[in-house]
């Protein structure tokens, strides 16, 4: 119904963001190409770090821009209905269209990446994998976390403006707890087997892994044992669907009272 | 009290109703700060069609009211039903975005209110072209006046469409071209029979939109019904208050400036005022007690001024003023500043008078103004502003301001300026404080910082000598001066008083007032 509303907001986070630079959106493209460009240099040619899962530039662009993508909804999120409050004292629309267009708008932002990640993988390893086909399943199951984590963390926000601090440590944590730049075997090797499934809990264990699947032909191979395409997939989704559903209770709670606190 | 709401029907109006019963609206503690009710057991019932006007002083609850309505904030008590699509307009456009163009902001703006992309499409043009914008509607809006803003946000909710408007106090902005504008959109609204829901400090728009109001005072509904009356209601609610309670004045302060010129001299010959006092007449007389407004300079003058209060008025005060007719403030004396307090006016006829011993200013054409303030000088009940006038006789070929009092004589010693009998040389008088100057010779002219001509002295040549200037009395008040003696070096100085006062000269007065019993 506010569909139109929601186009308006994407577009309007897309435009502050590329209007003023001169190649506007081609940095969309132009950024994380420079960024591959410095993991190959630091990573391939200088440091010859080697993993055996894949080359570890693709290894380590597939986590982290998809990582960023997380990151960076989560962060401009959750201060956003204070940063908007004009807006959302002007009329009366449902308050989670404003953390929902701020993650769509780095949606997509980070679909130019996956494009660049899909043809540099598919030259660097030769072909792709059969799962790629899952790719939009699992870029899915990632924006409805981050939507749904999103619109908690906003409505929050607006009571408890300690947030911002604790959410930047906790996405610090929670990147070392993410197979982020470290193979998942080093973890295997290092970590009692209860622990490790425990590790395995993370649902951004799964994601990242799945997204590694889709992209790097191979990969599946290493994490077949632990986590098979049913658990890796599973894992995520129970969580976006546990995380929307406390989304939509939490909203339904505070939304009468969420203006209350915009004032200060 | 809570008055029971009157039904005013009025055909086709199934559309468009607003129905408020016991609205309440609560504020949670913050910190020490207890709960707060912005409103409290409001009951209101708008027909459709109806065009309302809610009155009250600043934080009334008013504009929670109207938020309530829009569907803004919800009740805390109480319900708020509404027959249509409401649109509400509050400060200026507040959800423009500076960075994105006019066109654009429409755009998100309009999505905002709900509407959806063909009906932005269809209502674009008619939203532009009212805006008067042109190309300016390309331009990002940081580049916006706050004039610009308002009118881009006034057209945008002026062509949508909706059942209910609800507009905050936004319409004074505009100039006045587009302010009446704004009046003929609404009234158009009006005829096609939608429901308008407005706050305005201006009573006028009140009496002339308004079918109905409402006054609001500390979150209740205390009067509703016919705009004149619930308006006289809202002016005796600002008589029977304090309008502002600032920090009580410091005696011992010095006072190292004053107001040097008029506010605006193009507004001179108006009335203004909220009219709970009229001036009815003013008078000017002569030293021989005659009517008349051409004096000499140096002479006496008494300004007299008759009112008739329409109500109780607590603590007015009595002001009048006088400038030159280029706008320069020549000296405003109030019963405020010189301490005479006035208890109240009854309701009647009175009258003040305001005695000048001499009228130190030079020859040329001034103008006065006159006004009974309410006690903090925010309100004014009646203000004639540079509404009369009167002339000092005489020539004035080097437009000097003032005749202040002085005499010249041969200096026995080598200090330049002087403080008179301890002789000590110093930069920084006090008001009304006798002081020599010496100088090698004559003339020598004093300046306000501003560089106007207070006064040139001419001085009998000494062959030589130097001679001394002695002001019994410098009437300068505060601020910050120059003198130049012809030929020779400028030197500044420094005016302070021990109390508040307005323009550029202390005259010597007296404040008189009565009123008939």
């Amino acid at each position: 119904m506010r569909l139109n509303l929601l186009i308006n907001l994407v577009i309007r986070d897309l435009k502050i963001r590329y209007r003023r630079p001169a190649l506007g959106f081609l940095w969309a493209f132009l950024a994380p190409l420079l960024t591959v460009l410095i993991f190959y240099l630091v990573f391939a040619r200088f440091l010859k770090v080697k993993i055996a899962e894949a080359p570890f530039t693709l290894y380590l662009m597939t986590s982290i821009f998809s990582w960023g993508f997380f990151q960076g909804s989560l962060s401009a999120s959750v201060t956003c209905l204070m940063d908007s409050r004009n807006l959302i004292k002007e009329a009366k629309f449902p308050h989670y269209l404003i953390p929902v267009s701020i993650t769509l708008a780095n949606a997509i932002n980070f679909l130019p990446v996956l494009i660049i990640l899909v043809i540099i993988s598919f030259f660097w390893l030769r072909g792709l994998p059969v799962f790629i086909l899952a790719l939009p399943l699992v870029l899915a199951i990632h924006l409805a976390i981050t939507a749904g984590m999103s619109i908690i963390l906003s409505i929050l926000y607006v009571r408890w403006r300690d947030l911002k601090y604790v959410l930047d440590a906790a996405l610090a944590l929670l990147f070392y707890l993410t197979p982020v730049f470290y193979p998942l075997a080093l973890v295997k090797d290092s970590l009692p087997r209860k622990l490790f499934l425990l590790y395995l809990a993370n649902p951004f264990v799964g994601i990242l892994n799945f997204y590694r699947t889709c992209l790097l032909k191979g990969f599946y191979g290493f994490v077949r044992e632990d986590a098979g395409l049913p658990e890796m997939a599973a894992v995520p989704l129970i969580f976006a669907l546990l995380v929307l559903s406390l989304a939509a209770w939490f909203y339904a709670k505070q939304k009468d009272r969420i203006n209350d606190y915009l004032s200060y | 009290m809570i008055t029971s709401p009157t039904e005013i029907k009025r055909p086709n109006t199934a559309q468009g109703t607003v129905e408020l019963s016991g609205v309440g609206k609560k504020y949670p503690a913050q910190g020490k700060l207890a709960d707060f009710w912005a409103l409290r057991d409001v009951s209101l019932t708008v027909s459709g069609g109806e065009v309302i006007g809610i009155i009250g002083r600043n934080g009334a609850g008013k504009t929670t009211l109207l938020n309530i309505i829009a569907g803004i904030l919800s009740a805390t008590e109480g319900k708020a039903a509404l027959g249509g699509r409401a649109l509400g307009l509050f400060n200026l456009g507040v959800g423009f975005q500076d960075e994105l163009s006019g066109r654009e902001n429409v755009f998100l703006n309009a999505a905002i209110l709900g509407a959806d992309k063909p009906e932005i499409e269809a209502k674009f043009g008619a939203i532009v072209d009212f805006s008067e914008l042109g190309d300016f509607i390309k331009m990002p809006l940081g580049t916006y006046s706050q004039g610009m803003r308002l009118r881009l946000a006034f057209s945008i909710v002026a062509n949508l469409e909706f059942d209910i408007l609800v507009i905050d106090e936004v319409l004074a902005v505009g100039d006045a071209l587009f302010q009446n504008k704004c009046f003929e959109r609404l009234m158009d609204f009006r005829r096609a029979g939608k429901t308008l829901i407005i706050t305005t400090q201006s009573m006028e728009l009140i009496e002339r939109l308004c079918g109905r109001a409402a006054l609001l005072d500390h979150g209740s509904l205390v009067a509703e019904g016919e705009p004149r009356q619930v308006v006289n209601r809202y002016r005796a609610l600002l008589n029977s208050e304090k309008f502002f309670v600032g920090p009580e004045r410091k005696a011992e302060k010095l006072f190292t400036d004053t107001k040097k010129w008029a506010d605006d001299v193009s507004s001179w010959g108006q009335k203004l005022g909220a009219k709970e006092a009229v001036i009815d007449a003013v008078k000017m007389f002569n030293r021989l007690g005659l009517s008349c407004n051409r004096i000499k300079s140096g002479e006496p003058l008494k300004v007299r001024v008759d009112f008739s209060a329409r109500d109780i008025v607590k603590e007015p005060h009595f002001g009048v003023a006088i400038f030159r007719a280029d706008g320069v403030y020549c000296y405003g004396p109030n019963t405020e500043f010189d301490g005479c307090r006035i208890p109240g006016l009854k309701k009647g006829r009175g009258w003040f008078e305001l005695r000048f011993e001499k009228v130190l200013l030079a020859p040329g054409e001034y103008r006065v103004s006159v006004a009974i303030w309410d006690k903090k000088e925010t309100l004014a009940y009646d203000y004639h502003n540079g509404y009369y006038r009167f002339s000092v006789r005489g020539d004035n070929p080097a437009s000097e301001l003032l005749r202040l009092p002085f005499k010249a004589c041969l200096a026995r010693q080598g200090l330049e300026q002087s403080q008179g009998g301890k002789g000590k040389e110093k930069d920084v008088f006090m008001t009304n404080e006798p002081v020599e100057i010496e100088v090698l010779s004559g003339p020598v002219s004093i300046f306000r910082d501003d560089g106007i001509l207070c006064q040139k002295i001419t001085i009998p040549s000494a062959g030589g000598r130097r001679s001394r200037i002695i002001f019994p009395w410098l009437a300068l008040l505060p601020g910050k001066y120059k003198i130049f003696p012809e030929g020779g070096q400028p030197r500044d100085f420094r005016m302070v008083f021990n109390r508040p006062d307005h323009g550029t000269v202390y005259l010597r007065h007296q404040w008189k007032w009565g009123q008939a019993r």
